[in-house]
């Protein structure tokens, strides 16, 4: 487990490398001259030159890599062109509220998806089979986007049941102040005991959690279902099934945990997809994350900005798949092995 | 009720789960059929011209006339989702060929020769597929112009990795398979090796990957479109068309609501076709990207 | 004679209109190893897998009469058959690593298996360590997973798993195929010496002639569903009637060999 886990952190430290050197391609190499766009359209040929002196535009490939290497080692990832912050502070002021939004709906989605795969192989082939795969089908064809505004105009601008902007009503400051710690208004208000805010943050978070959950629904049933249905063809079933085990026993123990394994990595990269789609889906919402911010950097052509939520997602991204690795691990010892 | 008695059904759910799960395919190939048929006889079907703009027409509901609505310009609704058949799933099959073109070579050169080659090549693409396929094609379509050729090149960047994967594990377990060790040694130049035995022997997975990621490339094209980042304006894109719908859509929901449905309904037909390929053709492939 | 401790009577077990094995009679006494032999996709295996009761769970279906010791178990309700199963008829199967779950201990699975019939926590656990000693094994096996056992090591603990649960009737499913020649004859050594101190009946089912001719007192011989010949082992491996089989003790070298001379 140990050789195990030191290898497995080699690896994971050998890919963020590689991911620095792909945003810098991306943002230094693939626009053509990224001081044109940083300078704006109105620039002359002088100021031009200046931003190119300053981005150290003029320096050679392998310095500029290196300087950029550097930055970001150091945390300095530049600043941004539309909010004139530091890229780096943005993105953890932003970073809250959207981890508030995509672990809900991973949480919504999970305790959703896994007994729906379930139900779904234990009558595989069967109506109640037929009726879920049908919607995990949909659920993965969704453009989230989309999703979103429909969701919006049923359930806001014509049922009139579910608030669609914000983290929670800004009106209740005056009556129920909340007090920051961790810039996520639930869990905030949930560990205050303010529960006037708590109900509201919460109102305020389903509209866009059902989004983003969706995809993760989809693909989490469908891999729970092909995945249970696999493990009950194995051998140690059929052994477990001779010892008298019950049929709920075979199926929930036996059969389910070896068959999470799989399951299990692709937790790690629907999370990341669901943290993308908050690009799509925040704004909608008005919801202060990273998505918006992201969103609002693709308008603004703010390449700084674009490029360090990049960066961060794929570091996160790279994170959760060295946890599933180890948490599979755990699950199977002989993965450690292998 | 969890007794001996429910599994049977399992036994015979081999042969009604395989006609169900055709059933299903059946209905996305005809779905993906028909949307390839709307795409290249748009002009034949469409009431209206996709970018004529009547200017006293903007905005009407659904109607005999239009039946989807005209749109903030004047322009019919439904005669521009029939032509959007022809963006972005022609997009997504131009990003998944172009993504093919690079992916296979470099799968088969990693697969096949081993070595020095393949350790730089695999290493190259897990950096590529350590980022969320839609968030690379994001950033990297973000810093160019915005337009459709930039969306192109942005996903087919991002998509290519996931076929030299595929396509350097099944080509390195034909080229350990006795015969093809035996025409090596036997003298038998590379490229016919290549040709005669790993190419074909990778045909079927990668078929069936293809047929899987459709709707995929189609859902991102669709964001990236969403984002602005795509097709512009008199384009009729289904992306572009919801995201210009935005601002109405609270009074005028038909502009919103419409291209939304021909996105899920296209990304719908082509799961559905792949899901019913991989069960016929490969049917021990599990994983959904 | 006293009554047998499984009797087999108008077996049939058909995968719809299919009929993969038809057994007019088959016994065994207390304290018996009787021997199942043939060729793969012969029907020995669904057999056994009908005497358990699980022949549904492979989409067969059965008809006919499994009589342990004069209760019928055709058609058993599943709560009565869960009852059986394990506790008083066990089996073992070919693949021993494999029969194990690769994500549970394997302690875990055996004292699972001797709670789920009726043993408490701690004599489950005292059961186990003995029945581990019992075949030789260290208790420690008990804290390992079934990748770090090697696949003599699994069936020695799937035996001692029969053994802790005191079954009746042993079903054990070409259980040295898998194995070495070195480690089946310690096994065999180990099914011979739990027979005389327990009395398990025991159905062992091979392609592997030698193997049975061994350890079997008697002898069936089955051929595309049908028993084809059935006897006590020394008459059927020396005097075979049937032509098929015939075939088959001509085709194991030693026991061929006997034929010749005996």
């Amino acid at each position: 487990m140990g050789r195990y886990l030191v290898r497995r952190v080699a690896l994971a430290i050998l890919v963020v490398v590689g991911v620095v050197v792909l945003t810098f391609v991306i943002a230094r190499v693939v626009p053509g001259d990224p001081a044109v766009s940083w300078a704006g359209p109105h620039a002359s040929r002088e100021q031009i030159a200046n931003v190119r002196h300053e981005l150290g535009l003029d320096r050679s490939l392998p310095v500029q890599i290196v300087s950029y290497f550097g930055g970001v080692v150091r945390g300095d990832w530049g600043t941004s062109i539309h909010t004139h912050q530091p890229v780096l502070s943005d993105i953890m002021d932003r970073a809250p509220a959207s981890i508030e939004l995509v672990v809900t709906a991973m949480v919504f989605a999970l305790t959703l998806a896994i007994p729906l795969g379930l139900v779904s192989a234990r009558w595989s082939g069967r109506a109640p089979d037929g009726v879920i795969r049908i919607g995990a089908v949909l659920s993965v064809s969704m453009p989230a986007f989309w999703l979103a505004l429909i969701l919006q105009l049923v359930f806001f601008q014509r049922l009139h049941l579910l608030p669609v902007a914000g983290q929670y009503d800004p009106n209740l400051d005056y009556t129920h102040p909340l007090t920051q710690y961790t810039r996520m208004p639930a869990v905030d208000a949930l560990i205050t005991g303010n529960w006037v805010v708590f109900r509201s943050a919460l109102s305020h978070l389903v509209l866009p959690a059902i989004v983003i959950a969706s995809y993760p629904l989809g693909v989490v049933t469908r891999m729970v279902r092909a995945s249970e249905l696999d493990s009950l063809g194995e051998d140690h079933v059929r052994a477990v099934r001779a010892l008298g085990f019950s049929e709920r026993s075979v199926f929930a123990r036996f059969a389910l945990k070896p068959a999470l394994v799989p399951v299990v990595s692709v937790i790690a990269l629907v999370f990341a997809y669901s943290l993308v789609n908050t690009f799509l889906v925040e704004s909608i919402f008005d919801w202060p994350g990273l998505g918006s911010y992201a969103a609002d950097s693709i308008s603004s052509l703010d390449t700084p900005a674009i490029v360090g939520v990049t960066l961060f997602i794929a570091i996160v991204y790279v994170l959760a798949n060295l946890v599933v690795d180890l948490v599979q691990a755990w699950i199977d010892p002989r993965i450690a092995i292998a | 009720m969890m007794d001996g008695s429910v599994v049977d059904a399992d036994a015979r759910s081999g042969i009604g789960s395989a006609m169900r799960r055709n059933k299903l395919m059946t209905v996305g190939a005809a779905a993906a059929l028909m949307i390839s048929v709307i795409g290249l006889l748009a002009p034949l079907l469409a009431p209206y011209a996709p970018d004529a703009a009547l200017p006293t027409q903007t905005l009407l509901p659904p109607s005999a006339v239009h039946w989807f609505g005209t749109d903030q310009l004047g322009r019919d609704v439904l005669s521009r989702i029939l032509y959007g058949a022809r963006v972005s799933p022609m997009i997504a099959l131009l990003v998944l060929f172009l993504a093919c073109v690079v992916g296979v070579p470099l799968g088969i050169a990693a697969g096949y020769f081993r070595g020095a080659i393949d350790d730089v090549i695999m290493r190259i693409t897990d950096v590529f597929l350590a980022f969320p396929a839609l968030l690379l094609a994001l950033a990297i379509a973000a810093v160019l112009p915005p337009s459709i050729g930039s969306v192109t090149f942005a996903i087919a960047i991002t998509w290519w990795p996931w076929y030299t994967r595929l396509i350097r594990g099944q080509a390195a377990s034909v080229s350990r398979r006795p015969y093809v060790e035996g025409a090596r040694a036997a003298g038998v130049s590379h490229t016919r090796i290549l040709f005669r035995h790993v190419l074909p022997n990778s045909l079927t997975p990668l078929i069936v990957q293809v047929s899987l990621d459709v709707s995929a490339v189609i859902l991102t094209v669709s964001a990236l479109s969403f984002l602005g980042l795509g097709a512009q304006d008199p384009t009729p894109d289904w992306g572009l068309m919801v995201s210009q719908g935005q601002q109405y859509f609270q009074t005028q929901w038909w502009l919103v609501t419409f291209p939304g449905i021909a996105i899920l309904l296209t990304a719908v037909a082509f799961n559905l076709l792949g899901d019913g390929l991989r069960d016929v053709l490969d049917p021990r492939r599990v994983l959904i990207r | 004679m006293s009554l047998p401790r499984l009797e087999i009577a108008d077996l049939r077990i058909a995968f719809g209109p299919r009929v993969v094995a038809d057994i007019p009679h088959l016994t065994i006494a207390a304290g018996e190893i009787v021997g199942l032999a043939g060729e793969s996709g012969s029907g020995k295996s669904i057999t056994a897998t009908a005497i358990v009761g699980l022949a549904r769970t492979v989409g067969a279906a059965v008809t006919g009469s499994i009589r342990l010791d004069g209760l019928e178990l055709v058609g058993l309700p599943d709560r009565a058959l869960r009852e059986i199963r394990g506790r008083r008829i066990a089996m073992i199967f070919q693949s021993p690593v494999g029969s194990f779950n690769p994500v549970f201990k394997v302690g875990d699975v055996f004292v699972r298996a001797l709670r789920l019939h009726g043993t408490s926590k701690d004599e489950a656990n005292e059961r186990a360590r003995r029945a581990l000693e019992e075949v030789l094994l260290s208790s420690h096996l008990l804290d390992r997973y079934p990748h770090q056992l090697s696949g003599g090591q699994a069936q020695r603990v799937a035996i001692a798993l029969a053994l802790a649960l005191r079954s009746e009737v042993l079903l054990a499913d070409e259980p040295t195929s898998a194995l070495d020649v070195t480690v089946q004859a310690e096994i065999l050594d180990l099914l011979r010496r739990l027979r005389r101190e327990t009395g398990v009946s025991v159905l062992f089912i091979s392609h592997d002639l030698a193997v049975i001719a061994e350890l079997c007192d008697r002898i069936a011989v089955m051929k595309s569903g049908h028993i084809v010949e059935v006897g006590r082992a020394r008459d059927v491996l020396t005097n075979p009637r049937d032509p098929y089989t015939r075939e088959l003790v001509a085709s194991v070298p030693r026991v061929g060999a006997g034929l010749v001379t005996g």
